[in-house]
């Protein structure tokens, strides 16, 4: 079974994804997060003050990463039915649940590179300090945050498949997760039906656990975040299973792939 | 040879030229209203919203909070310059990827309209349609400072604004000669995004880039356009505004020129080896 999972990981990853060349990962993973937490950073420096500029940084570094993982993930199934190869899928006898699991797993790593590249950004052009903070929480806090990011991703890309204008739908995800998670606006100053609503987002918990082990807090006082997070993932990737479930038999019973 | 011949030879050659421009606008404008057309199915008109809402919120945001005017008035400008840019570079990449899909870029090769003629008519389609997310981010930003804060000189801000779209124009379509080359391998573009915003200083003024990067941006004119809005802002002497101005338009002219040239090398090559994916 791990060999199977393995073997579609790596060759969707392959043969799906566009991103899986050189320039494109260079430029995505690589080059583009740490320019977007550049961004934010001095836009926080030219009209606050340095303080502001650093406090955007963990929130901004997920941004990068989860720009990254949603976009080379999610084009995968757009491709996916573009090519044709989404049929032999769904007529084939292999498991879905496996199928539906390897998808993902490649952009994990990739999405802890872009996380590497936009804090290194942040050491180089924006001088910030990372004294003190408690790294093996930090690595384990971006994990968890990459797999719900991911997860996200799995009920998202369902989605991808039976709404030819799918990108509206994941472009006010985004939207949604920027505002709700605290990336930039700390979540206590939001209207309190938002402030509760994003504790049920992806992300949202994870980047409170980030924000602590960046401030030297251990694995015990994160925990409850990490656990949340982990939660939330789990809630939205079984979700996302069920609705593609639900997209197999519709697509199987009719022969075709709209919903809508 | 007479002196009668020669201003013949010089008026058809003139009428020729006269004539090739008038099937350049034709062909631009056709460009401009197929791709216009396309735009307007309710998903691409909402889709730019979509991506503007998230980034303009955080930028609105940050700025609103700091009570600071000359931020506020200055990222009225850029925060919807930087939505134009976000969602341009992105379309115009993904434009040339569709196209490379479909085969219609095959077509456009063999006919004889410079392919930088098409696109650029696409271009600035694509930019028009842009003017609702700028419009949001203004909106958004507006929202979260409360109200406008004071402008030294409106009709110089004006002309900076003007000159700053502009830069924008050229400066998003420079980089369309090496997605061309690229094979328009999908998602290469996307640095551009980011890449552009940050060294066009449409959201702070470039000093605040390390000293490598802020040389960087002074070879773009929307860096020079952006110097010129803060300026009209702030009340800097108008020679200094001017100055801007000059540079930005002249670096402006530079990158159209060079996206002439880049255009005629992607094309001669992909002639050459007769096949779209030489990059």
């Amino acid at each position: 079974m791990l060999t199977t999972l393995t073997r579609q990981a790596y060759f969707s990853y392959r043969a799906l994804n566009g991103w899986a060349n050189w320039p494109s990962f260079v430029g995505n993973a690589l080059i583009a997060p740490g320019f977007l937490l550049i961004m934010i950073s001095l836009t926080g420096r030219f009209a606050r003050d340095e303080a502001a500029a650093q406090s955007y940084v963990a929130g901004m570094s997920i941004v990068g990463a989860n720009f990254m993982m949603m976009g080379s993930y999610l084009q995968m199934f757009t491709t996916d039915r573009n090519y044709g190869t989404l049929g032999y899928l769904l007529v084939s006898r292999g498991s879905r649940l496996l199928a539906y699991v390897a998808r993902p797993l490649p952009h994990i790593p990739v999405g802890l590179i872009a996380i590497a590249s936009s804090l290194a950004a942040a050491a180089f052009v924006l001088g910030s300090d990372f004294t003190g903070t408690n790294w093996p929480v930090l690595a384990l806090a971006y994990l968890l945050t990459c797999c719900s990011a991911m997860a996200l991703g799995m009920l998202l890309s369902t989605f991808c498949l039976f709404l030819r204008d799918y990108a509206v739908l994941t472009s006010i995800t985004q939207a949604v997760l920027y505002i709700n998670a605290g990336v930039v606006i700390p979540r206590n100053e939001l209207p309190p039906i938002l402030e509760e609503v994003g504790k049920y987002f992806p992300l949202t918990n994870g980047l409170a656990a980030v924000r602590g082990a960046f401030a030297g807090e251990s694995f015990s006082a994160v925990a409850p975040d990490l656990g949340l997070e982990f939660l939330v993932a789990l809630l939205f990737a079984t979700s996302g299973y069920f609705l593609f479930l639900r997209f197999e038999r519709y697509a199987i019973r009719t022969g075709e792939y709209d919903m809508t | 040879m007479t002196e009668q011949p020669v201003i013949a030879a010089l008026h058809k050659r003139d009428k020729a030229l006269l004539q090739n421009v008038r099937f350049y606008l034709i062909a631009l404008k056709a460009c401009y209203v197929m791709r216009w057309k396309e735009g307007l199915r309710i998903s691409e008109v909402l889709l730019p919203l979509g991506m503007a809402l998230g980034p303009s919120v955080a930028i609105g945001w940050v700025v609103g909070q700091s009570g600071n005017e000359t931020a506020i008035a200055y990222i009225f400008v850029g925060a919807a310059l930087s939505q134009m840019w976000n969602f341009a570079i992105w379309r115009i990449g993904w434009q040339l990827t569709g196209e490379f899909y479909a085969g219609t870029m095959e077509l456009q090769l063999t006919t004889r309209t410079p392919v930088m003629l098409v696109l650029m008519g696409k271009s600035l389609a694509i930019l028009t349609l842009q003017l609702p997310s700028a419009v949001l981010a203004f909106t958004i930003v507006l929202l979260f400072s409360g109200g406008f804060y004071s402008v030294h000189n409106v009709p110089l801000l004006f002309i900076s604004v003007l000159i700053a779209i502009g830069s924008l124009v050229a400066s998003a379509f420079l980089f369309a000669p090496f997605v061309l080359l690229n094979g328009a391998r999908g998602g290469f573009f996307n640095v551009f995004v980011p890449v552009g915003i940050v060294l066009s200083g449409f959201l702070y003024p470039i000093e605040l880039l390390p000293p490598v990067m802020e040389a960087l941006a002074r070879l773009i004119p929307t860096s020079w356009a952006m110097e010129a809005v803060i300026g009209s802002v702030v009340g800097a002497p108008t020679s200094e505004i001017v100055t801007d101005w000059a540079i930005a338009v002249a670096l402006t002219a530079a990158f159209i020129m060079g996206a002439n040239v880049l255009f005629e090398i992607a094309e001669r090559r992909v002639r050459k080896v007769g096949n779209l994916n030489s990059g």
